[in-house]
């Protein structure tokens, strides 16, 4: 049974031109490279508090717990922002206002949760090249604030795809794409507090 | 398919003297859809092409050249093991040259070949006009292009990477490694990591979105299938390197102590980290060599694969399963008993697959008729050489003989006989099979048979004999002997042997430029093949297909669709035969079921992607020396390229 | 039936001829030695297993080519070759030509798939459930964590060589491993730097010595003599010169061995051996060389309480004599560039009395 859309007349605007789920297919193996990055370092994390005798060490401090619930948080309301741009895309095409503020929401928040989870991880600074727990968290983080500040710099190149605007030619597949990495970002925010909670944050 | 060739005599005035005209004509292609298909003019032109084509020619004449520079080293390190207490090279630049050796060999020729010869192939063979990012792909390459160059770089500064491919610590921390050395190794290997995870993502999106109409998964080329398996494999073995390498790096540069065991660090953590990824990584690189293989025997058995769904799920199941057999890389290093026997099962289980696609092969050149040329040649040699070394490998899988023979000859003797014999026959089969599509000139058959014989007595006299060294007690990775080993005659052996396999390589060069310099064009379907690629111009035009087909059957070319079955989307396809509005498009379809869905737009030519390849360099290099400001600027151009490449353009809409 | 005479006779010569290379044959496996040469309880069990695994394997291998033979000489197309623009075959008339496309199976379709299941599943399956077998049972035979009234030797490894302790005999020595015959012995791994592996193919299978772990296995050596010992993991630039021999002595000569080899060296009465230990004792060497009963005690580097006994130096790779010892210590970056023993000069007259004094470090 084909989909073939009917208006597949040549002048049709792209967006009409059926499915285009290429990008989509494109950003969730990408998301999906980035789970196994993720999961590499969680592995890391477990195989060495396996092997450890004392994990975490008596003697370091784990990140503030609390902080960074507060940035997955952030981060949470970031995608939402995302959620609701992608909304207005399809609500009204022409609707540019509403759509550049929530992405521009989306980017100061994810900057907000970006900075709040630096913080959090301030008690650790000096201690990363001490022991391997500490080094660890360090890059857990990192992976996590390298995910919020794509998606900020995302966030801020698609507003300014709205800005500038190109006729027939919405960025419904970018902020879809947006959304996909942001939704991803604030999972993974959530999983870095599991890891903090339980793994000896303070 | 194509229009007539014609003389460039014949154009019309005002088309003689353009470029693109004259290439049309030459080929009979049509010159409109070749405009908007071929890269712009000049070198900036020849930077920014996009077209699957020339990235896949340039992947497999790149690794090319880097399957000759790790032969030069394979080769040093034969005649330097030739005769005990050898002094051609000193034990420093020994083992720079065998690290280098299996660095190149598998990360800048081995897969990189055939990564180049999915990106040229697959979209030919499922009809499409392009890979989904072509952008991106264009990237991959120069990627590959600049992490191979950033490694070899560290011969010129005298840093050359010295801590064996596989890296363990704590020799390669900086304690034991003082220097660039391993720097150079794991910022490199981590950018040409990135050009393959880039390659493999697109390859999968491929063959979910853009085969053509009425090719359901189940018709697929097998080829096709091998690399989806391997694109899969390689989204989630590579990462895993690539995370792994990262650590260490951070390790040796801020002390960051993950494998350090004075600080909470273990340094088994990087043998499971690195075999996570090192095991599948032999079966990324032998599932689309099996791939290649199933493409050569129909052809040349004259039917079509016997027991099709078995091959398919063998190559699944060979994928999935790869992943859980790690552990039989480390079985001396004190691993409990129970987890030995876990990992021996798995490992022997494995071959049960592998076991399948030899049979499958079999089984068809029983049922077919035998049709001789150089690939099958290759084909049997790769049947005879793969099945020894799967051989040996179900046995160094069984623990106690593990124990005798892991980090010895017999053990380099089997990853040789599965590698060589299992993956570099199968290529140069496809090489010899596939160079019409490539560069339009059928490769010297007499000239093929020698390279042949030359490679396949010249590996086994090569490498046999390396397994009486393993059992004699002779470990890996030792630049000299002494006399007393007895080890004397097998070391000889063995280097004469490598120099005849050198010669093969040699000789399958000269028959390149022999081919090429004999001019004779070769056809479109000199082998009278079933799959597509075979439907197109030698070499195929950049759209690939004028009119792309509809399928109906595994075998397309023996057993073609009719296209007036389907009327309305004759008509579609036809109306995509003319460019609208200078627009690259392909036709996309379901992924199950090969029900055509969309139009797909195609990136057109970019600088930008070479730029960011460039950019990364830029940044690796800056934090190799420790320069961070250099490093920022990297990273900001980076930036900048990549939202430049991704900018919405008349053409194109927010493809990436 | 009678067969022509000349068929029969051809026959009875080639088995002659095939008959003749089998010794031969298994000589090129057996070597020189090394792992097809056991006498350990280990290697025993390992080369069994190998012979086990190599019949099997001959059988596998030989079905398969001949299968791949007769696939590819039972029925063949003429036309081999490619075609090309201009050639004949272009010429050739269109419509049915067998050759073209897709042709018809030859033999029974249905022979096609169960060929591929049986040879590529099922008879698989019984090898490898086999093979599996063989690994678990054969896991009791192998090396264990430790045994009751095994002898205890500590074994760690450094770049590049082997400090080697017994802790029941209060003997450290280094490059060496001395054995009690038929008698269980647990080596306990260790390493300062790097990963090493130490491999004794006569004896036993590899094991790894891994910084930040023990590794320890049983070994039992059944027939006295002397064997080879390697390090098998690369460490670095002299990994190929990192040996050890490894000496199976009678039970009585064992406890002989360990009483030498743990007595005290005093301070030589000679005169001119004294000058030589008083060499030893004001030089660089004391920084990093152990002799029992004398003021040098520092574990850095290797122990030299017993030197004179020891076959081979440098870690097993020159002969213990006295133009090799003296080699050894004014420029041991000849004979093992990369190692960390720094080059020591002096002049002939001290090298003489030093020498003359090591000599004497043992029986």
């Amino acid at each position: 049974m084909s989909v073939w859309p009917e208006e597949l007349g040549r002048s049709a605007p792209s967006h009409l031109r059926g499915a285009r789920s290429g990008g989509l297919y494109g950003m969730a193996i990408a998301l999906g490279v980035a789970s196994v990055i993720g999961g590499t370092l969680l592995y890391a994390h477990v195989h060495l508090a396996v092997n450890a005798q004392e994990w975490p060490p008596q003697e370091l401090e784990g990140p503030a717990t609390s902080t960074v619930a507060f940035a997955a948080l952030v981060a949470a309301l970031a995608a939402a922002a995302t959620m609701a741009a992608y909304r207005f895309v399809h609500a009204d095409e022409r609707d540019r206002a509403h759509v550049f503020a929530s992405l521009l929401a989306a980017a100061l928040l994810g900057a907000i949760a970006l900075g709040l989870l630096v913080v959090s991880m301030a008690p650790l600074r000096g201690e990363a090249d001490q022991h391997a727990y500490a080094a660890s968290m360090v890059v857990l983080g990192g992976f996590v604030a390298l995910l919020l500040a794509l998606g900020v710099m995302g966030a801020l190149v698609v507003a300014a795809w709205v800005v500038v605007g190109h006729e027939g030619s919405p960025p419904s597949d970018s902020s879809r794409n947006l959304r996909a990495l942001q939704t991803y970002t604030a999972v993974a925010t959530l999983a870095l507090l599991a890891v903090t909670a339980f793994g000896g944050g303070s | 398919m194509t229009t007539e060739a014609v003389e460039t005599a014949d154009l019309p005035p005002e088309d003689r003297h353009d470029p693109v005209e004259r290439r049309a004509a030459l080929h009979g292609w049509d010159p409109e859809l070749t405009r908007v298909w071929s890269a712009p003019p000049g070198l900036v032109g020849w930077l920014s092409a996009v077209n699957h084509k020339d990235i896949g020619r340039r992947f497999i004449w790149t690794s090319l050249a880097f399957l000759f520079l790790g032969g030069l080293q394979a080769l040093v390190i034969r005649t330097q093991l030739a005769v005990p207490e050898n002094d051609l090279v000193s034990a420093e630049l020994y083992n720079q040259l065998f690290t280098m050796h299996g660095t190149t060999m598998m990360f800048l020729f081995v897969v990189p070949c055939l990564e180049g010869l999915a990106m040229f192939f697959a979209p030919l063979m499922i009809g499409a006009r392009d890979m989904p990012f072509p952008r991106l792909n264009a990237f991959g390459y120069w990627a590959f292009l600049a992490g191979g160059l950033f490694v070899y770089a560290s011969f010129f500064t005298g840093e050359v990477p010295d801590g064996g491919w596989f890296a363990y610590v704590p020799l390669t921390d900086t304690e034991f490694s003082p220097g660039r050395n391993m720097d150079f190794w794991l910022l490199g290997v981590t950018l040409v990591e990135v050009a393959g995870i880039v390659g493999a993502l697109e390859i999968v999106v491929l063959v979910l979105k853009h085969k053509v109409p009425g090719m359901a998964l189940h018709r697929m080329p097998l080829f096709v299938w091998s690399v989806l398996v391997m694109a899969a494999m390689m989204l989630v073995a590579f990462p895993v390197l690539l995370t792994a390498s990262l650590l260490l790096e951070l390790q040796r540069k801020l002390n960051l102590p993950f494998y350090d065991p004075s600080a909470g660090g273990d340094p088994l953590l990087w043998q499971h980290l690195f075999w996570i990824f090192g095991h599948p990584e032999v079966y990324i690189q032998f599932i689309p060599a099996a791939g290649i293989v199933s493409t050569v025997i129909p052809a040349f058995a004259r039917r079509p694969i016997v027991g099709y769904r078995l091959v398919v799920a063998a190559l699944v199941a060979t994928g999935v399963a790869s992943f859980g057999l790690w552990v039989h890389h480390m079985f001396a290093t004190g691993i409990p008993f129970l987890a030995l026997t876990f990992f021996t099962a798995a490992s022997l289980l494995i071959a049960i697959p592998s076991g399948i696609q030899v049979f499958a092969w079999l089984a068809t050149l029983w049922q077919g008729v035998v049709r001789w040329s150089t690939a099958l040649w290759f084909v049997i040699g790769f049947v005879i050489i793969f099945v020894l070394g799967g051989i040996t490998g179900v046995m160094v899988a069984v623990v106690p003989f593990n124990w005798q023979v892991h980090d010895s000859f017999f053990v380099v003797a089997h990853f040789h006989y599965v590698l060589i014999g299992g993956v570099v026959f199968p290529i140069f089969a496809g090489l010899h099979y596939w160079m019409p599509k490539l560069n339009g000139h059928l490769l010297d058959e007499r000239i093929g048979r020698t390279t042949f014989w030359l490679m396949f007595v010249g590996f086994n006299v090569g490498f046999f004999p390396q397994h009486v060294l393993g059992f004699e007690g002779m470990p890996r990775r030792v630049y000299t002997y002494t006399e007393g080993d007895g080890w004397d005659l097998w070391n000889m052996v063995s280097s004469v042997g490598a120099f005849v396999l050198g010669l093969g390589f040699a000789l399958f060069l000269v028959n390149v430029w022999v081919s090429r310099r004999r001019g004779e064009l070769a056809g479109d379907d000199p082998w009278d093949a079933p799959t597509l690629e075979w439907s197109t111009t030698s070499p195929p035009a950049p759209y690939n297909f004028r009119v792309q087909p509809q399928v109906r059957d595994v075998s397309p070319r023996w057993h073609p669709a009719d296209p007036e079955e389907d009327p309305e989307l004759a008509a579609v396809l036809e109306e995509l035969a003319e460019p609208y509005e200078g627009r690259r498009e392909t036709v996309g379809t379901t992924t199950l079921d090969g029900q055509p869905n969309e139009v797909v737009l195609i990136a057109t030519s970019s600088i930008w992607p070479f730029v960011v390849a460039i950019a990364l360099v830029v940044a690796l290099a800056a934090a190799l020396y420790d320069l961070v400001v250099l490093g920022l600027v990297g990273l900001a151009v980076i930036v900048v390229g990549v939202v430049a490449w991704l900018w919405p353009g008349p053409a194109r809409t927010e493809v990436p | 039936m009678a067969e022509p005479a000349g068929a029969g006779e051809r026959r009875r010569v080639a088995r002659r001829r095939w008959l003749r290379l089998a010794p031969f044959a298994s000589t090129l496996l057996a070597g020189c030695g090394g792992a097809l040469a056991p006498t350990g309880r280990e290697a025993g069990a390992a080369a069994t297993i190998w012979w086990v695994m190599f019949a099997i394997a001959a059988v596998v291998f030989l079905a398969v080519v001949a299968i791949l033979v007769v696939a590819v000489r039972s029925r063949r197309d003429e036309r081999a070759g490619p075609r090309t623009e201009g050639s004949s075959r272009a010429e050739e008339p269109a419509g049915p030509v067998r050759g073209v496309g897709e042709v018809e199976a030859k033999g029974p379709r249905a022979a096609g798939v169960p060929m591929v299941l049986v040879g590529g599943v099922v008879l698989p399956s019984v090898v490898l459930a086999f093979l599996l077998g063989v690994t678990i049972w054969s896991g009791d035979d192998m090396r264990r964590e430790g045994i009751d009234g095994a002898l205890p030797i500590e074994v760690v490894g450094q770049q590049y060589w082997w400090d080697v302790r017994y802790p029941d005999h209060d003997v450290r020595t280094a490059n060496e491993i001395h054995l009690p015959v038929g008698r269980e012995v647990v080596l306990e791994l260790r390493s300062d730097d790097v990963i090493h592996s130490i491999w004794i193919p006569e004896l036993a299978g590899k094991l790894d010595l891994v910084p930040g772990t023990v590794n320890r296995m049983t070994l039992r050596a059944d027939e006295v003599g002397t064997y080879r010992g390697r390090c098998a993991e690369f460490c670095g630039l002299q990994h190929a010169r990192m040996r050890l021999d490894v000496v199976v002595h009678e039970p009585a000569d064992f406890d002989a061995w360990a009483e030498e080899a743990s007595a005290p060296r005093g301070t030589p009465t000679d005169e001119a051996l004294f000058r030589g230990w008083e060499t030893f004792m004001s030089s660089s060497c004391v920084y990093c060389h152990a002799i029992e009963g004398t003021p040098a005690s520092s574990e850095f580097g290797p122990d030299l309480t017993n030197l004179a006994d020891r076959a081979r130096l440098a870690a097993g790779v020159v002969p213990n004599n006295r133009g090799h010892l003296a080699g050894w210590i004014l420029d041991p970056q000849r004979i093992k560039p990369g190692n960390h023993m720094p080059a020591t000069w002096m002049e002939p007259q001290r090298l003489n009395e030093l020498l003359d004094y090591l000599e004497t470090l043992g029986t």
